[in-house]
């Protein structure tokens, strides 16, 4: 659950509101009408007052209750939030320990390239290791660790599975004002997509690119896998709740979730594939929320 | 043709509908939507507030005709708030309620302890306020200056009792995000 009310919580605080104020409007009119309007009511001037003061101290107790539940709710939200944050972040440190194993091989690669007398192997090696370096510091550079989390666990599967993956990162994402639970769901579906996409597709050359920049009013995220292009006949189902191309494997409900995530936050998702530019999904999230 | 005659006659002024009931009925849709984290911008309160307004003009006539209770008034009204809400914004059913609700409870309860007080310390006769279009407005805004405050207050603070979601904002997107979509089609290219 997230800060947005629980169906079932909000049409509770609207029972506890509609009885609220359907006693207070019966308490209004009974004084007022026996005050201005109709001659013979039946009821008198003081049990009319004390309904319309009991209607108007439930009104205002519910509105006290219901503000009780959002704030238990917004509680909720913010300890499963945290609880996402520390799982993220064990998975950050595990990938992180994975990357530190794999540098000690690293070096005894290069020691071994040494003493064998071969020093440009060795150098050569030395560059391709500067690119993986690269690539977890761009990651780690973001201000979001729980984005950084994320990207390090999706880059990981995806290399497992023998998809290149290729990053470009210009904004760091400071001062970014959304849920940072919000922004891995939405990059978590379409990174998932993606990288299932490319799983089962039969082509050579799999590229995953992941796209994180900004202008001036709005954040840009984007992720492409260059195979394979999803028909034109399904554009206009893709966003649909039970819409999946996984067959038994999915439920449908990850890019209609990106879209109603990405819409709460008065952005936007849209996607274009062709074969030129193969399947590219963009989000845009307004940086100012009042946009 | 004589009930249409009748129900003519008990129409109130056209200025009560302007200058009462418009700015009313949009201050409730901006202060209730704003109370349950919808945030309207002023055309959309607008396009909510109008045609209820009209409707409320109507029903008005229709309660001083038929002389039907105050409560049976109230809740039409409400009734008449909740179905733009979802119709015109196509905002969810549960977020209409609340928002009407939330809205209604501020309206009788500044009616009750802040502009029935002043109708009764300056000893004025509701039959005269009924007959002054300029007296009825005034009065009818005094009784909104709540919802009035709320909502700027809300406007400037942020403030909200509850945050329900706003679904499908469609007809939102649309008003609103005119700039928002050209900036798109400049990523995009």
């Amino acid at each position: 659950m997230n800060s947005v009310f629980d169906r079932k919580i909000a049409w509770l605080s609207a029972f506890v509101l509609i009885q609220s104020f359907l006693i207070l409007a019966t308490g209004f009119n009974c004084y007022y009408n026996y005050k201005y309007y109709i001659i013979n009511f039946p009821i008198t001037k003081s049990l009319s007052a004390i309904i319309l003061i009991f209607g108007t101290l439930l009104a205002v107790g519910s509105l006290w209750f219901i503000r009780q539940i959002q704030d238990l709710a917004d509680k909720q939200a913010e300890a499963e939030a945290q609880a996402v944050l520390m799982e993220e972040s064990r998975e950050m440190i595990n990938v992180l320990r994975a990357k530190q194993h794999d540098y000690t091989n690293h070096l005894q690669v290069i020691s071994g390239s040494l003493q064998m007398g071969k020093p440009h192997r060795a150098m050569e090696y030395i560059k391709e290791i500067i690119g993986d370096l690269a690539l977890v510091s761009n990651i780690t550079g973001l201000e979001s660790p729980e984005l950084a989390a994320l990207l390090l666990k999706k880059i990981s599967l995806a290399e497992a599975n023998g998809i290149v993956v290729k990053l470009s990162i210009e904004s760091r994402l400071t001062n970014f004002p959304f849920s940072a639970y919000e922004l891995t769901r939405i990059l978590g579906n379409l990174l998932d997509n993606a990288i299932h996409a490319l799983q089962e597709d039969f082509s050579p050359e799999k590229i995953l690119l992941i796209r994180i920049s900004e202008d001036l009013r709005y954040y840009l995220f984007s992720i492409t896998n260059s195979t394979p292009i999803i028909p034109k006949s399904l554009h206009k189902v893709i966003f649909e709740e039970g819409f999946t191309t996984k067959r038994n494997k999915g439920n449908g409900l990850g890019l209609a979730i990106v879209k109603a995530l990405v819409e709460k936050n008065k952005g936007q998702i849209n996607f274009i594939s062709n074969e030129q530019e193969g399947t590219i999904f963009t989000a845009v999230l307004p940086k100012n929320l009042g946009d | 043709m004589e009930a249409f005659r009748t129900l003519f006659t008990h129409f109130e002024d056209i200025r009560v509908l302007f200058f009462s009931h418009m700015v009313q009925t949009s201050l409730v849709a901006f202060t209730g939507l704003a109370m349950v984290g919808v945030r309207l911008k002023l055309c959309q309160a607008l396009v909510v507030g109008i045609p209820v307004a009209f409707y409320m003009y109507l029903e008005r006539a229709l309660m001083l005709t038929y002389q039907y209770s105050l409560t049976s008034h109230i809740l039409l009204g409400a009734l008449g708030f909740i179905l733009a809400t979802w119709l015109i914004l196509r905002l969810p059913v549960v977020t209409a309620v609340v928002a009407t609700t939330i809205s209604y409870i501020i309206i009788l309860t500044s009616e009750t302890f802040f502009l029935m007080p002043v109708v009764t310390y300056f000893n004025i006769d509701l039959k005269y306020v009924l007959s002054n279009p300029w007296l009825q407005c005034a009065l009818g805004l005094l009784s909104n200056i709540p919802l009035l405050v709320l909502g700027v207050a809300s406007y400037f603070t942020r403030f909200s009792l509850l945050k329900l979601s706003g679904g499908g904002r469609k007809v939102l997107v649309k008003i609103s995000d005119v700039g928002f979509r050209k900036t798109l089609q400049k990523n995009e290219k």
